[in-house]
């Protein structure tokens, strides 16, 4: 009797399975439509944002095993405006819900001062500086050429001085001296405004060190922007714990 | 920063707050003695008329080598005559030359050496024909 009662448990079960598989592949849906759950993943933008589906913290492009019919997504990020939505999930349906974010009005207005401020500081620290660089360059480019000049007609009178010395044709003698006579000129010219190009060098320059040395000053005395949001995605919870040992209040702030 | 800036300054003030100084400030040309020789490099040794009432001259001139530069390039060097209507007379020859004269008066004429490689000439001393 014992033996006969396991074989027939065993030819039930025998019959149970095939007819199952049977059903499962003469009609899927049928077996299928009984499902009563979906997966959903949310992406957002930006990426970094905290999100939540239906008030359950989420990883970004996590997969999400959900119950079929409507579930809320929300979505923040420091900068960005708060962000809500809600999606239908059906029945074996792989949902994929994107979420932008918007920047905050107050984050613009904040990048904007922020923009300003380093647009300051910047211009502040290193506008004087630059200017002066540039000033440098072509100034002692100019220096330069007037020391070369300088240099070319003092070379130029002494070859004219000492062909003069050594000259004996009229023609020789009276052009030498001619040259000697305009390149001592030229070169006395040069000196003359070398001179004042360097002291109207060393001038500025001192003036630029003043400058730079105030403007750099005056930059760090500016004060940066700050940006701090209030998160749009926090929790509070006060529960009373009312144990036989320990009552009190159970507190809670999900970020 | 600071460092830089202020070495910057350093040097900009070491390098430029000394002035370049004018080194042909007591420089003079001085006195070439070719320019205006004492004696003369050609003289006329003699100058002769053919007739009295003649246009033309025959002059004889004599070079002083002891007066002109010892290292003077003489291959091109011949003399220079300028006679009394300004033309300009450049001969090799030494002796009997023939210039024009007035017929009316003493002629000046203004005599010196010629360059005829690069066409220069020296100074030149003055001479009048009777």
């Amino acid at each position: 009797m014992k033996i006969f009662s396991h074989f027939a448990l065993d030819q039930y079960i025998w019959h149970v399975l095939t007819s199952a598989l049977l059903l499962m592949f003469l009609s899927p849906e049928l077996v299928f439509a009984q499902e009563s759950s979906g997966i959903a993943r949310v992406y957002t933008q930006p990426a970094q944002a905290v999100i939540k589906v239906n008030g359950e913290l989420v990883r970004y492009g996590e997969e999400l095993k959900l119950d079929t019919g409507v579930h809320k997504v929300e979505a923040w990020v420091e900068g960005y405006a708060f962000m809500s939505k809600e999606f239908r999930l059906t029945a074996g349906e792989f949902k994929t819900v994107r979420v932008k974010l918007l920047p905050s009005e107050e984050f613009s207005h904040y990048r904007k001062k922020l923009k300003l401020y380093k647009t300051q500081t910047a211009m502040l620290k290193f506008l004087p500086i630059a200017a002066y660089t540039g000033y440098a360059v072509i100034s002692l480019s100019k220096l330069q050429n007037l020391n070369d000049e300088a240099d070319d007609n003092f070379q130029l009178a002494t070859e004219a001085k000492s062909a003069y010395n050594n000259g004996f044709w009229l023609n020789d003698l009276e052009e030498n001296k001619a040259l000697y006579f305009q390149s001592k000129a030229d070169y006395e010219k040069n000196i003359k405004e070398l001179n004042k190009k360097r002291t109207e060098f060393a001038v500025v320059t001192g003036s630029a060190v003043i400058v730079s040395f105030l403007t750099w000053k005056a930059a760090m005395k500016l004060k940066k922007p700050l940006f701090k949001a209030e998160s749009q995605m926090h929790r509070f919870t006060c529960t009373p714990v009312l144990l036989p040992r320990n009552n009190g209040v159970h507190l809670t702030y999900e970020f | 920063m600071k460092k830089a800036v202020l070495t910057l300054f350093v040097v900009a003030l070491v390098a430029f707050s000394c002035e370049k100084d004018n080194e042909l400030e007591n420089s003079t040309l001085g006195s070439n003695p070719y320019e205006n020789p004492v004696l003369p490099y050609v003289t006329v040794e003699r100058s002769t008329t053919l007739r009295t009432d003649s246009s033309i001259v025959v002059f004889d001139l004599k070079i002083h080598l002891d007066r002109i530069p010892a290292d003077l390039d003489m291959r091109f060097v011949q003399q220079g005559i300028i006679d009394p209507f300004g033309d300009t007379v450049v001969t090799a020859k030494v002796n009997g030359i023939f210039l024009n004269k007035k017929i009316d008066g003493p002629s000046n004429y203004q005599i010196g050496l010629f360059d005829t490689e690069k066409r220069r000439i020296s100074a030149l001393s003055e001479y009048t024909h009777l």
